[in-house]
């Protein structure tokens, strides 16, 4: 103990002045440094993630990277994106649905129909498979108050539990995920810069950007390249009747916390391998006492079988909004 | 002494938080009853009572860290299948028994004082030690306790502290359990059967033993710094061990407090070194046996005691037979470091057969890497991690040089480096603290590896 009592020097003979601003210097430099290291880490595990092309008002909602992954979930739940919680918000014509909404109102001609009327509009579907279960919580805690809503009928009124992984983690809301979830927001905009001023970064995993003004998609490019897989109209399948009478329970509850004119409410069946969407949503439109719209259009495609390419987005999304201007007009 | 009492249900609270109904008994009976065997031994000094005592305290010891292992050795021997008592080793027992041996054993050398119930109850649980030591002396721990100053905030203290506990992290979360990264798929591959190969084997092997170093020499700053945040000074337990040159130097660098409770309450009690070489080799392997036993209920902790004590005798031997023939520096330091990285093995392998498998693979038995390396692409970073990590252990100044030392001179830097509470200072720690903070929040930490000793 004699040894170690030389060792450890005095220190109370030290100024207090001294240790004050110690103390509140590294309880300061702790903070920060707690906050700057993981949103460091994140950038140096994600420097992959495409920054380009990147419009004024986009957010990275997924990159394809392991270290980071899906975004839009978490970030449109809890309002990380405060634009795109204003824009959801403030739409009068809020689309719902899930990935192939958001493949298919990917387009400069929906963009430009609402501009060219002033009208706000937010495209609010999800990946993964997301419907009503996880986008009617996104619009009660965004205060949505649309006066037409366009659903996808693929079918979207599926049971409450029926969650991707990422709804999940989004609703269970567990601090680990909402620090990464913080860590997200952070890096994105680090990333950004950084890549902006030093023009060595990769740009090499698929991702996919979201407008926060009006919730498009910018995916073709940064995540996928433009492919052309007809919609091959031999294929069909029928969802099973079971499905579709669940549906009807689901979407009349749906529609009625809503609250909406039904009259107001436009459902869609956007078409794809694989599934007869179309007819889906007019039996729905029916049974529900909605309206139904589905342009028929020829010479359809898509990237994947399920999610029209750019082309058919403009084709298909221009004679949509076209058609959806009646009720528009009635409903505004 | 509201101080005090605050102090002993604060320690107690926090030994028993995860199983109060379970370990709040065990550690206050075993408290009073070595109390009460203590205050009669500075009475009578009776040695029935001491045998008492210090046999109460092992039975317990041995009841919940023995007797699955005793069990399993004599079904082992005599072939006969009694079942395996599933008793959970409760935390820090090994710790808290070891401290008390010491006071009673001194209780009847009589050289302890009679203490107070609530000072006698802190001494043994005071909780930045409890867990995992260091294990101090109750002569320089209960004067501490009587002193009121050490019991009032002092600014001072607690930012000496926190630099104290910011280093012992940072240590902990961005040495120890990234380097864990590493070792553990090897020892878990050589556990699973697997053949393990040279390059392999020596990462397995070195990274286990800074992992170890920087773990547990990262819980012991941390707990130096929690008891110096409320004013009570613990003993160093670590001097840069694998500075060492010799085994000797080693066991005078490594765990300290625990070689000083095995010096002077086993090997000296033995007869030490008065009895003529031939006892003192035998003492030496008995204590360093006894020694590895106290780690854990297995043979291969056995087998690590073993290892160090014949060491040890080889060591002791050498120095008297060689004086003439002194090794250079490098030379021995690379001779010690080499065989306390081998001797790591059985001390972190599941078996020993394990231990084995990757000792053969460390000399090559198993080829460079059979059917590919365990690490598979990350050889190269693990072995600049390894490399950087022995640089830091070598050529750094350990955690009493860079914080107390009034002079040290690093190779190659001219001016001393000194620990003094100012800005440039309060700025390294804290953004070494804040990484390691941010390392835990975003991901997971492995256990100390103490604990569970």
């Amino acid at each position: 103990m004699q040894k170690e009592r030389e060792i450890l020097p005095d220190y109370r003979m030290a100024e207090k002045r001294k240790w004050k601003a110690y103390v509140a210097i590294f309880a300061v430099m702790a903070f920060v440094s707690a906050v700057v290291t993981p949103v460091a880490i994140m950038t140096f595990d994600n420097f992959a993630c495409r920054t380009q092309p990147h419009g004024p008002d986009d957010f990275l909602a997924y990159c394809r990277s392991p270290r980071y992954g899906d975004y839009e979930h978490g970030a449109l739940y809890y309002g990380l994106e405060p634009k795109a919680r204003e824009s959801i918000r403030a739409a009068q014509v809020l689309f719902l649905g899930s990935s192939r909404l958001q493949a298919a109102f990917a387009a400069n001609a929906t963009r430009e129909y609402f501009r060219a009327r002033g009208i706000r509009y937010f495209v609010m579907g999800f990946g993964y498979g997301d419907v009503s279960p996880f986008e009617q919580p996104v619009m009660e805690r965004s205060g949505a108050s649309p006066k037409v809503i366009v659903i996808n009928t693929d079918p979207f009124f599926v049971e409450p539990n029926r969650l991707s992984e990422p709804a999940k983690e989004a609703i269970e809301g567990g601090p680990k995920y909402l620090w990464r979830l913080t860590q997200k927001m952070a890096f994105q905009r680090v990333h950004r810069i950084i890549c902006r001023v030093v023009p060595l970064c990769p740009e090499s995993e698929p991702s996919i950007f979201r407008s926060a003004t009006d919730g498009q998609w910018n995916w073709i490019g940064p995540y996928t390249e433009e492919r052309e897989v007809p919609i091959d109209q031999e294929l069909k399948e029928r969802i099973p009747q079971f499905e579709i009478e669940r549906a009807k329970t689901i979407g009349e509850i749906f529609l009625n916390r809503i609250g909406l004119d039904r009259r107001c409410v436009v459902f869609t069946g956007i078409p794809s391998n694989g599934l007869d969407l179309t007819e889906v949503a007019e039996v729905l439109a029916t049974a529900l006492h909605t309206r139904f719209l589905a342009p028929k259009i020829d010479g359809l495609a898509t990237v994947d079988g399920g999610h029209f390419n750019s082309r058919s987005a403009e084709l298909w999304s221009a004679a949509f909004v076209e058609a959806l201007t009646p009720i528009v007009n009635e409903c505004l | 002494m509201l101080a005090v009492m605050w102090l002993v249900i604060a320690s107690l609270v926090f030994y028993s938080f995860d199983d109060p109904y379970r370990l709040l008994p065990l550690i206050l009976s075993s408290i009073t009853f070595n109390f009460f065997i203590g205050r009669m031994l500075l009475r009578s000094q009776n040695r029935a009572l001491l045998a008492i005592g210090i046999g109460g305290d092992l039975l317990l010891l041995g009841y919940f860290k023995y007797a699955g292992f005793l069990v399993e050795t004599l079904n082992a021997v005599t072939g006969i299948a009694l079942p395996r008592p599933n008793i959970d080793l409760p935390i820090g027992i090994s710790f808290f028994t070891f401290t008390q041996i010491a006071f009673l054993v001194d209780a009847y050398r009589g050289e302890a004082r009679e203490y107070e119930p609530f000072h006698y109850t802190l001494f043994v649980s005071f909780f930045p030690h409890l867990i995992a030591g260091p294990i101090y002396h109750h002569k320089e721990i209960m004067p501490q306790f009587h002193l009121q100053e050490n019991f009032r905030f002092d600014i001072s203290n607690f930012g000496f502290g926190l630099t104290w506990f910011a280093l012992g992290l940072a240590k902990k979360i961005l040495f120890a359990d990234v380097v864990a990264q590493y070792a553990t798929p090897i020892f878990n591959a050589a556990a699973a059967g697997q053949a393990v190969g040279l390059v392999d084997g020596w990462i397995g092997a070195c990274g286990f033993g800074l992992q170890l170093y920087y773990d547990f020499s990262g819980y012991t700053d941390m707990a130096i710094g929690l008891a110096l945040m409320i004013g009570v000074r613990l003993p160093l337990n670590f001097d840069s061990p694998y500075k060492a040159l010799s085994l000797v130097d080693f066991w005078r660098r490594w765990h300290m407090t625990l070689s000083r409770f095995l010096r002077d309450y086993l090997y000296i009690p033995l007869g030490g070194n008065r009895k003529g070489p031939r006892r003192r080799y035998i003492n030496l392997l008995i204590t360093m046996l006894l020694g590895g036993s106290w780690h854990g209920a297995a043979w291969t902790f056995v087998m690590w005691g073993a290892i160090h004590g014949f060491g040890l005798v080889v060591n002791h031997g050498w120095n008297k037979v060689s004086y003439r023939l002194k090794l250079p520096d490098p030379a021995a330091w690379a001779l010690t470091l080499g065989f306390v990285m081998l001797a790591w093995v059985p001390f972190r392998a599941d078996s020993l057969s394990a231990a084995f498998t990757i000792w053969k693979g460390m000399f090559g038995f198993h080829g460079l890497a059979p059917a590919g390396s365990v690490l598979a692409g990350q050889i190269t970073i693990a072995v600049m991690y390894i490399a950087v990590l022995l640089a830091v252990a070598l050529f750094a100044p350990n955690s009493q040089q860079l914080l107390s030392y009034p002079r040290i001179i690093i190779a190659g830097f001219r001016r001393p480096i000194r620990f003094v509470p100012s800005p440039p200072w309060a700025i390294a720690a804290g953004i070494v603290f804040g990484i390691a903070v941010s390392f835990i929040i975003t991901q997971r930490p492995t256990e100390f590896l103490y604990f569970r000793f």
